[in-house]
């Protein structure tokens, strides 16, 4: 099917939860001038037109919103909790969850865990230490 | 504490440094321990604690059984937290289930009694989700433990300071040897009978100041945490996916807690991600090792697998040249003193390091029949040898 749009690539077509060695990763962007974070990464800052540089995220952040799919798409074996989170760093990110207990306000970590058909990416896991 | 005896100096404040102090000065000794952060805040307290006797090896299974007899006691007198959830060896080849046999003789000899082999069904059952279709068989040893290296030092720390010993925390910057040794730290100078240098990867930076050659191999060693999504029905124990000799970094991994596993890899061979400056290594989990872990975690734990991982951070694992510890004086007769070159294992053999490293430097002698073999001397004939 032509102009499929996947939730896990950029509009380069890059896997964004990937470095270009294909390395699980959570890689966004900071902008040199104004301090903006972006993810997935950017090259050109939206909020004033300087260079971004590559930064790693730490996955760190709370839940924005999150829902229920329960007629997951082809790849994922069961059903899952979808989050909407706001990392510490500041971008927001949507991606799914470890368990079916993450809810809204929640702390959470990004953790590397197989995604879709087995492939490695990132889930959001509660943050149950201090 | 006796106000006649040696003064006796302790550099770092690891589990080999505090393990020292404290057996010093229950010998009778005045004892500084000399620390640039805390004690545990180096090497010791990025380990993961692992205690176990599961050896073949009588000098291995002996400086382990002592260790862990001394754990034992931490808990029991002193409150240390040691979580006992068995160590578990696997087997993928006939020659490391003989080497396990013989483990297991060697265990039962020096008194630990329920060590012993199970087979792949026994494994099975024991511990669901656990892959065992390519074991041959296990090395169990049901009564070893983890403990915390931070609150280990902790507990060293205070015993030592009821025995009337201290530590101050700032840097060895200078010395000048005789009669006593004369220590400088952070710019103040401190006589001292004996020197102890029980550094860890810093050792070779202290000898280099002392004027002695420590020779040693820095490796970083990475370690993660896996989160389950609902607690295990058993207590995961310490499971080493690693053959001894075998040349690789073997996975292992522990419970820590009742919904999160810690992992990391692990070898006895030297040679791995070697360091050269332990003030400039990358204290955080490469992207490469996060996925190499997620690989061989699910591989081993498909039962589990829907668990994510979380990067931990790195530490250092000081090598000796053949990854035993260098316990004893530097030269014979001398009174600077080495405890050292634990590697990975240095928690799990500080309480025997330490109880040696004591001796030499109280009584400028060790009962031990084990001692011999610890001395620096061994490498006085390799290049780059103690002198």
């Amino acid at each position: 099917m032509t102009g499929d749009v996947r939730f896990d690539h950029d509009l380069a077509g890059r896997p964004v939860y990937r470095d270009d060695e294909g390395i699980a990763r959570l890689l966004g962007s900071r902008c040199g001038n104004c301090g903006a974070t972006a993810f997935p990464r950017r090259t050109v800052c939206l909020e004033c037109g300087g260079d971004h540089a590559p930064l790693e995220l730490r996955g760190r952040g709370t839940v924005h919103a999150a829902a229920s799919v329960g007629n997951p798409p082809a790849g994922f074996d069961r059903g899952f909790r979808y989050a909407c989170v706001d990392l510490a760093e500041g971008p927001r990110v949507l991606g799914p969850c470890l368990g079916d207990a993450v809810e809204q306000g929640q702390q959470v970590q990004a953790v590397v865990a197989p995604v879709r058909d087995g492939e490695l990416g990132f889930r959001f896991s509660e943050v149950r230490d201090a | 504490m006796s106000t006649q005896g040696p003064r006796i100096a302790v550099i770092g404040g690891g589990a080999a440094g505090m393990s020292t102090a404290v057996h010093a000065a229950r010998l009778g000794a005045r004892v500084t321990v000399f620390e640039t952060r805390y004690p545990g805040g180096g090497s010791t307290g990025l380990s993961a604690g692992v205690f176990t006797t599961t050896y073949s090896d009588p000098l291995d299974v002996a400086l382990r059984v002592e260790s862990a007899r001394a754990l034992a006691e931490l808990h029991a007198d002193h409150a240390l937290p040691v979580i006992v959830n068995g160590f578990l060896r696997l087997s993928h080849r006939d020659e490391d289930t003989q080497l396990f046999a013989a483990a297991v003789a060697e265990q039962h000899r020096q008194g630990v009694e329920d060590a012993r082999l199970l087979d792949r069904d026994e494994i099975a059952r024991r511990f669901p989700g656990l892959r065992v279709d390519d074991v041959l068989s296990g090395l169990w040893a049901p009564g070893d433990a983890y403990t915390d290296g931070h609150l280990l030092c902790s507990v060293w720390a205070e015993l030592l300071t009821e025995l009337g010993g201290q530590v101050i925390r700032g840097t060895v910057d200078g010395y000048r040897g005789g009669a006593p040794h004369q220590l400088r730290v952070d710019g103040t100078w401190h006589d001292a009978d004996a020197v102890v240098n029980a550094a860890g990867a810093w050792a070779p930076r202290v000898g280099e100041i002392l004027g002695h050659h420590v020779p040693m191999v820095i490796e970083r060693h990475q370690l993660c945490f896996a989160h389950l999504t609902r607690p295990l029905e058993y207590l995961m124990p310490t499971v080493m996916d690693y053959a001894q000799g075998s040349g690789r970094l073997g996975v292992y991994f522990r419970a820590e807690g009742e919904q999160r596993l810690v992992a990391g890899l692990h070898s006895n061979d030297i040679g791995f991600d070697v360091i050269e400056d332990p003030d400039d290594f990358s204290a955080a989990c490469d992207p490469e090792f996060m996925e190499q872990m997620a690989e061989q975690l699910l591989d081993r734990l498909p039962g589990l697998d829907d668990m994510g991982l979380q990067e931990g951070y790195a530490g250092l694992y000081p090598y000796s040249p053949d990854g035993r510890p260098i316990v004893g004086p530097v030269s014979d007769g001398a009174t600077v003193v080495l405890a050292t070159g634990g590697g990975g294992v240095g928690v799990n053999l500080s309480p025997a390091m330490g109880r040696l490293a004591a001796e030499w430097a109280v009584n400028g002698a060790a009962a031990s029949e084990h001692a011999e073999s610890l001395l620096p001397r061994r490498f006085a004939d390799a290049k780059g040898g103690a002198r």
